[in-house]
């Protein structure tokens, strides 16, 4: 590293200050782009006068511009405005320029620069109209530059004719100012003279691709016998009137250049950075000891008086060997600081380094994401949930179903809330239920569109103020139906949604929820982060008692239902009060199914359904404080790999036991199952699948109390290590009080269509209620059940909003889905089309079945987001055609 | 060389960079950055503290960053530009981080993150091996440089 590192030898334009208001440079740019309009107005008006002030007075006036402040002329430069136009109003395509063109572009450069001045005495300088067509051309090429390529790498430092001359002259700047265009630095070319133009050239000259150094080299070398050529021929008529002449003597002149700097390079010692810096300087002073005579002459013709000082050209001559004097006077210490901080400093340390230019960047114009508490912005892929768009960018969001239906992620949307998409049916019935509808958006359905959109993860959406609404109320329907009080036991997801409903449907009806666990309503899909990460349950939480009392809604927690008195419609509770309703709702859900080993009741053994199980699980795991645990998860379903992925990122060596031959076997294919098999046995949890499951061994049982687990032993009498068994292996609806009442009841409380049971003022919902065709135990069908309850108890008509059902695992580094009923494979219609993606896609698996153009039931299993191209059509849309043919050429991405 | 060594380095005999993923195809560096974390900073953003057990790696796409040895960055430690790799070491051996990485402008760096390496060796573990052989060789290579430099600065004590 450097020795000083806080006062840099060298400090490039992003550790100096930005002089004046940049503003100010903008009104600068303005006003030379306005000059040069007017030049070329004058050129059209009065193509002499044009010509004159444009090759005698302007031209002349630049190159000491660059020796003295080129920092200057960048800043205000008409082609870097047009170059820098595009970036600025971000529509730049902002492509790396690709590695051989970045290596070429000095040479590209430099021989623009010397077939166009050649070209002056047929062209540019005696046709005004030619002059007009450089100047546009040159301001379309920057412009276009700047479209397509990125930072300044388009035109400025790359293929501006004028770039070559201005790293020579002003190879050590008298005057810096600092490059202001560039708001952070990307890196978009080699040594590049805007981030550091004081060491540019003598960084040119160490570079390892020699290549690059004898093109800079060459050009160094040419350049003062090709304006000693060049102008020297224009003052003899006899050669500038034959352009034969003109050209032999140019080569000439320039031939000997290179030649002279070749001799003096091999006899001499001098170092080759010395010899092009002397060469440049000598440039700037031939130009100025042949042009100056007639750039007075042509000042006088605009400033009277001026003829009168005899000595102004050979004043002005001085004044650039002054210069010149000082520029290399400045050079000799740049290149001493150089070269000494090189010496000086231990030799670096091998440094690893990527190209950038492989890095894709983001796209120029896409939708911005800004989130508030962490001070990031993120572009917004238009196709990317908010939520997607947070986990690229590390910012961990607990989530649930990532469908908008559970509600777990609600986000508060500071501004460009007409950016984002327009909330599903789904969200909007999250959003209800969470009593948010307005105030906030669910991270994981909702995309930035366009523009910008601003959220805060640290502000909680329930302390926004409500919306106003201005819906007219429609009439309460629960006088009219003779509805005063509903008394719902369970606080689910189906349970609260009745609640919720009802509330919004009617304002006067009284609510009662019976909630056993002591918690409100909690994102029961995310109890497994709570064996693995550190925070409470509150987290989880998804409605507090607040929002209880905001609705109107009595939550009796941590309160058990004792007994139905179906005929007096009442209901006793473990409190001892006793509640009158007029209608019941059974929201009790179910139980953990615990196959009956022997060894169940042993310390060490769990099932996972609540959050008080979670919680179990981490205290004991944390009590036990093993060097090396290990756990045994019974169960190969969707519960049980999450739970075993949650067990082991305790850092617990884990087992799935698996009675069937793969996992996930009500979703998943064979293929499928392997591909998730593989994933986890590479991150940690193993497999063992036709595992009957025995006992459950463990240490010798005291007089107190039964032995702690050790092991599970297997049909085969195989034994697996278990400090822990976590019991995944289903659940059993809870029907214990709807026994009491007399219900009807099978597996689960039967029900009709309006979630009724066999007693008109008692319904059933979630996974307590057996409906006809069975439904299967999840979030959705639950949330669903609620509010057909609840339109039925109000009489009114019952939703129609079906969200589609399918099953993902909540693990964010695989993707596992299916859709649909997983039968519909084994039982197709004819015309039904099945697509599978090949099998020798080892890691990838899509299977699909379609029935008329619709998806009827799909599987993916792969990285994340192989599930994404079947998302958007599950609610039943149309797939176009081609994008089936696609799929059939195992193209996903189309 | 590319871009910037020459400035906070300018002249670097020894320091020959090694490239990382350099000869990965540009299909392949599209499915690398996807598993990344795309990670977007504003001047003075801290992007790793001292003592934070945090084990990721990161690759700067824009802007610059320091590495202080406080948080205030009274005492800097090194710059880092476009292009360059960090937080490598703590990658293997998981150590508390030794310094802050502050940033200098905004800018954007992608950061790979101990578990989604893991996951990446699963999905594509060619690209995965081919990232850990980079970084072990880089290693390698700047333990010779630190044993070269030790046994230089043994020598010279001696005479």
């Amino acid at each position: 590293m450097t020795d000083s590192p806080r006062t840099p030898a060298f400090p490039n334009y992003l550790q100096v200050p930005a002089q004046g208001p940049a503003a100010l440079w903008w009104l600068l740019r303005l006003i030379t782009m306005a000059a040069v309009v007017g030049l070329c107005a004058l050129c059209v008006l009065d193509p002499g006068a044009g010509l004159r002030l444009f090759w005698t007075v302007v031209i002349p006036l630049l190159p000491v511009l660059f020796a003295f402040a080129p920092g200057l002329w960048r800043q205000v430069c008409p082609l870097a405005l047009a170059n820098q136009i595009p970036r600025t109003f971000g529509f730049s395509r902002a492509i790396r320029l690709p590695a051989p063109l970045k290596r070429a572009a000095p040479l590209i450069a430099a021989t623009l620069f010397f077939v166009l001045v050649s070209l002056r005495p047929i062209s540019f300088s005696v046709n005004a109209g030619m002059l007009l067509a450089l100047i546009g051309a040159t301001l379309l090429l920057a412009f276009a530059g700047g479209v397509v390529f990125a930072g300044r790498s388009g035109w400025c430092g790359t293929f501006c004719p004028l770039a070559p001359i201005q790293r020579v002259y002003g190879l050590a700047p008298v005057v810096k100012v600092r490059n202001g265009y560039c708001e952070s630095c990307l890196g978009c070319q080699k040594n590049c003279y805007d981030f550091n133009p004081r060491a540019a050239f003598v960084a040119d000259f160490q570079d390892n691709d020699s290549f690059y150094v004898s093109h800079r080299r060459l050009f160094t070398a040419a350049l003062p016998g090709f304006v000693l050529g060049f102008f020297a021929s224009m003052l003899v008529p006899a050669i500038a009137g034959n352009l034969l002449l003109f050209y032999a003597a140019l080569a000439a002149a320039t031939i000997f250049s290179v030649g002279a700097y070749t001799v003096i390079q091999t006899y001499t010692r001098v170092a080759e950075v010395h010899l092009s810096a002397v060469f440049g300087q000598g440039a700037l002073i031939a130009f100025y000891a042949l042009t100056a005579g007639p750039l007075v002459e042509t000042l006088a013709l605009y400033v009277p008086g001026l003829a009168a000082i005899f000595w102004l050209d050979e004043a002005l001559i001085t004044a650039v060997v002054g210069c010149s004097g000082v520029v290399l006077y400045r050079h000799l210490r740049t290149h001493h600081a150089f070269t000494n901080q090189a010496d000086d400093a231990p030799s670096e340390a091998p440094k690893l380094t990527v190209d950038v230019g492989r890095i894709p960047t983001g796209a120029q114009d896409a939708p911005s994401l800004v989130e508030v508490s962490s001070g990031q912005t993120m572009d917004a892929n238009p196709a990317a949930s908010l939520l997607e768009t947070f986990e690229g960018a590390g910012i961990k969001l607990d989530y649930g179903c990532r469908m908008g239906m559970c509600g777990a992620d609600p986000v508060a949307v500071i501004e460009g809330d007409e950016n984002l998409s327009p909330p599903s049916e789904e969200e909007l019935a999250s959003l209800r239920r969470l009593g948010l509808e307005g105030r906030a958006r669910l991270a994981c359905v909702c995309k930035v569109q366009a523009g910008r959109a601003v959220v805060d993860l640290s502000t909680d959406p329930k302390t926004l103020p409500p919306p106003v609404s201005h819906d007219e109320t429609p009439e309460d329907p629960a006088p009219i139906a003779g509805i005063s009080r509903v008394v719902i036991v369970g606080n689910g997801a189906a349970g609260t949604t009745a609640a919720t409903e009802l509330r919004r449907l009617s304002p006067s009806v009284e609510i009662d929820i019976i909630a056993e666990e002591p918690h409100p309503f909690y994102n029961r899909m995310g109890i497994g982060r709570l064996i693995h990460r550190d925070e409470g349950p509150q987290t989880l939480y998804m409605l507090d008692s607040d929002a209880h009392d905001d609705a109107q809604i009595k939550l009796h927690q941590d309160t058990r239902a004792v007994e139905i008195k179906a005929e007096e419609q009442r209901l006793s509770l473990s409190t001892g009060e006793s509640l009158k309703y007029d209608r019941l709702v059974l929201a009790t859900g179910a139980q953990a199914r615990v196959p009956s080993v022997e060894g169940r009741d042993r310390p060490g053994v769990f099932v996972l359904r609540t959050l008080a199980d979670a919680e179990a699980v981490r205290a004991y795991v944390r009590e036990l404080d093993l060097a090396d645990p290990c756990a045994v998860v019974v169960g190969g379903g969707v519960l049980g790999v999450e739970a075993a992925d949650a067990v082991s990122r305790l850092g617990v060596k884990t087992h799935i036991l698996q009675r069937g031959d793969r996992l996930m076997q009500r979703e998943l294919d064979g293929k499928g199952a392997n591909i998730l098999n593989s994933f986890l046995s590479q991150t940690g949890v193993k497999v063992l699948t036709g595992a009957d499951f025995e006992a459950i061994e463990g240490e010798e049982d005291t007089d107190a109390s039964a032995g702690r687990a050790r092991a599970v032993v297997l049909g085969d009498s195989r034994r697996v290590p278990a400090d822990v068994v976590l019991i995944c292996a289903g659940v059993v609806p809870d029907v214990a009080l709807a026994r009491s009442a007399g219900l009807k009841i099978d597996s689960g409380i039967l029900v009709d269509g309006d979630m009724a049971t066999s007693d008109p003022s008692i319904y059933a919902v979630g996974d307590a209620a057996q409906t006809k065709p069975a439904s299967p135990a999840l979030w959705p069908i639950g949330t669903q059940h609620g509010a057909r309850a609840a339109a039925a108890i109000l009489g009114t008509p019952a939703p129609t909003a079906q969200s589609p059902i399918y099953v993902r695992l909540k693990h964010d580094g695989v993707c596992v889905f299916s859709f649909g009923s997983f039968g519909s494979f084994q039982r197709q219609e004819d015309g039904d089309v099945e697509i599978v993606s090949p099998a020798d896609r080892k890691m990838e698996h899509r299977r699909v079945l379609l029935r008329d153009g619709v998806l009827v039931a799909a599987l993916a299993v792969g990285a994340p987001g192989a599930d994404k191209p079947l998302l958007p059509y599950l609610g039943g849309q149309t797939i176009p055609e081609a994008l089936i043919k696609a799929w059939q050429n195992d193209d996903w991405d189309a | 060389m590319d871009a910037f060594d020459y400035t906070a380095n300018p002249v670097t005999p020894n320091g020959e960079s090694q490239s990382l993923l350099g000869q990965l195809s540009d299909e392949d560096w599209i499915t690398f950055v996807e598993h990344l974390e795309d990670v977007r900073f504003s001047s003075g953003n801290h992007l790793v503290r001292k003592g934070e057990t945090d084990s990721s790696v990161y690759i700067l796409v824009e802007g610059q960053v320091s590495i202080d040895a406080d948080e205030a960055g009274a005492i800097q430690l090194a710059v880092f530009n476009p292009g360059d790799v960090f937080g490598e070491i703590a990658f293997f051996d998981q150590a508390p981080r030794s310094a802050f990485v502050r940033a200098l402008s905004q800018g954007r760096a992608l950061r790979l993150t101990k578990e989604r390496f893991d996951y990446l060796s699963v999905w594509e573990p060619v690209i995965a091996r081919q990232f850990l052989f980079d970084l072990a060789t880089s290693l390698a290579s700047r333990l010779r440089w630190t044993t070269d430099a030790y046994l230089a600065a043994k020598a010279q004590s001696r005479d």
